[in-house]
């Protein structure tokens, strides 16, 4: 984990936030996150998480104090922007918000399209985020056939569509067992060691006493407790601007590793990305379909 | 800026294909809508138009005192001419007018000594004036005080009352069916969003712009209301081509003018898509605030 130091990537500063069924969601709540850092926020249902990362993703305003990201107040800028801020995070809900209809890899490229990405840019990012995802051999599927953990990480894989350097995952691991629940941790940690600070709202000790991970306690709207930042042993660097390459190999601890420094990225000087790779590796391209696949 | 469009256009095409029974409904409900209304409107302008074609022939006979001299007969015409509603009016003498009638009926103006007195006839040239101008008629001194005024008070009264009946009809049933048509077009991009929450919520996840979100179920209801202004446009041509069959059956009544095709269409599309968007706009509207 690289925790950047300097100026906190994400400040809350002295917040307040009520709800008109919960008065004092958060009471004068002041927190700082660094750049890379890996923050799990515990605590019972009502303890103030979720409004957390609602506050983030601007789905909540505070009734007072000032959220800051990247040095902007984001709870001052209009609501015409909050998609583009959006697109600067990655949202993991706890229930997938899957399209029932549609593939995996339709489930991607639709994502990347509504974002606002190309047909073509979608076609060829599709494949490396579902093989970030360790999801390459069930594009094809459809998420009433896959577990709980792999329609999880679809969903972690839609959230990098936007490569966004940061993810906030909501109870991302609510609806799993404790097998599956470590799964999407190290998915969620090798994102972290690629340089996104991941941000999860969980009340699963067994998976937070697990991962070394800085943890903040909460309880009615106020933080009892903050380990502070953890340093951890970073995986193996890769350089790619495509999507992190994850090698790590699900339900398989045995299975080589995929080898991803033999992926060259090749930029080219328009900016357009390609990714050379050696032919039995190559991911298939992805024919996003526009024709009304019903969810 | 295309493959966005393409985008945006395929998914209206899946919100129209995921409601079509309410999407068909509220087409139905549209075209009836502008069928009525165009209808009436076409009725409407029809009679206006007959109504003053009318008035070139309506005339309003004004009789004249006895005692009225030459001079004051010579102010009154003046006046009258410059009677706002009023094309022409001119002086029709008792011998003339008594001349007329014993060419036209010989054994009645027999040994009978000219009833007529001086005369007035005045041509209008706007129905709407008449009642006013025979007013004003009937109080002046040279006019004989009884039955000195005489025009087609009935058939422009019912003219009028015609008329009325057909703003009011307008009104009403038009705008009873536009509320429906309004309500349903309102309720299908409500049920286009429900049915289409997950996409939104997707959409709002990655960060969707809001045109992304949103265009695809305005889009909605403008295609329904084209649909529904076309559909009545269609409608509206098919009758009015029976009522021309009809019509031509009777040599007593004029033919009816040609059906304006190209402005129909045009007015009823334009008409339905207006709405269509400013409905779906609406249900956007409240949507918006909630999933914001």
């Amino acid at each position: 984990m690289g925790v950047e130091q300097g100026q906190p990537h994400i400040e809350f500063r002295a917040v307040e936030v009520s709800y008109r069924t919960h008065k004092d969601a958060l009471q004068s709540f002041s927190l700082q996150i660094k750049k890379g850092e890996f923050v799990f926020l515990v605590g019972t249902t009502g303890a103030g998480k979720s409004t957390l990362l609602k506050l983030l993703s601007r789905e909540v305003n505070p009734s007072k104090g000032a959220v800051v990201v990247d040095g902007k107040e984001i709870n001052r800028q209009l609501a015409l922007f909050i998609p583009r801020l959006r697109r600067k995070m990655g949202i993991v809900p706890q229930d997938y918000a899957l399209l029932p209809k549609k593939t995996v890899e339709e489930n991607i490229a639709y994502a990347s399209r509504a974002a606002g990405k190309t047909r073509r840019q979608t076609r060829r990012r599709t494949p490396f985020i579902l093989m970030g995802v360790h999801l390459l051999h069930k594009a094809k599927s459809f998420p009433e056939e896959l577990s709980g953990g792999e329609r999880q990480r679809v969903a972690i894989g839609r959230s990098l569509v936007n490569d966004p350097p940061l993810i906030l995952a909501d109870e991302p691991t609510g609806n799993l067992d404790p097998e599956h629940s470590m799964e999407i941790m190290q998915l969620l940690l090798d994102l972290n060691d690629r340089g996104s600070t991941v941000i999860v709202a969980t009340h699963d000790m067994l998976v937070v006493d697990q991962v070394p991970a800085r943890i903040i306690r909460l309880e009615e709207g106020r933080i009892i407790s903050d380990s502070g930042p953890v340093e951890r042993p970073k995986s193996e660097p890769v350089e790619t601007e495509v999507i992190p390459l994850i090698a790590v190999v699900e339900g398989n601890e045995d299975a080589p590793i995929e080898p991803v420094e033999e992926l060259e990225l090749h930029v080219e000087e328009s900016g357009t990305e390609e990714v050379q790779q050696k032919p039995d590796e190559q991911p298939e391209a992805v024919e996003t379909k526009e024709d009304g696949e019903d969810a | 800026m295309l493959d966005r469009l393409l985008f945006i256009l395929s998914e209206a095409l899946v919100s129209l294909r995921r409601n079509l029974g309410m999407v068909v409904l509220s087409v139905l409900t549209t075209a009836v809508c502008l069928y009525v209304l165009g209808g009436l409107g076409l009725l409407y302008l029809g009679l206006q138009k007959g109504a003053k074609g009318m008035t070139g022939s309506l005339e309003m006979r004004v009789y004249l005192r006895e005692t009225t001299t030459q001079e004051q007969v010579s102010i009154l015409l003046r006046e009258v001419r410059a009677t706002q509603g009023v094309d022409k009016a001119i002086l029709i003498p008792k011998d003339k007018a008594w001349a007329k009638f014993s060419r036209e009926n010989p054994g009645i103006a027999k040994d009978i000594a000219n009833p007529y007195p001086d005369g007035l006839k005045i041509t209008l040239n706007d129905l709407s004036r008449g009642d006013a101008i025979a007013t004003q008629m009937r109080a002046r001194p040279e006019v004989e005080p009884e039955n000195g005024v005489n025009y087609l008070q009935k058939e422009q009264d019912l003219l009028e009352q015609a008329m009325k009946l057909l703003r009011w009809v307008g009104v009403t049933a038009g705008g009873m069916l536009l509320l429906v048509a309004g309500v349903l077009i309102f309720t299908v991009t409500r049920l286009a969003a429900m049915s289409r929450r997950v996409e939104i919520r997707i959409m709002r996840l990655v960060g969707a712009g809001y045109s992304t979100m949103y265009l695809p179920m305005i889009l909605e209801g403008k295609v329904q209301g084209v649909l529904g202004g076309l559909l009545a446009a269609g409608l509206l041509q098919l009758t009015y081509r029976q009522v021309t069959h009809v019509v031509a059956a009777y040599e007593s009544i004029p033919p009816l003018p040609a059906f304006p095709l190209q402005s129909v269409y045009i007015y009823t599309v334009i008409a339905g898509a207006a709405y269509g968007v400013v409905c779906s706009c609406l249900a956007l509207i409240r949507l918006h605030k909630r999933i914001r």
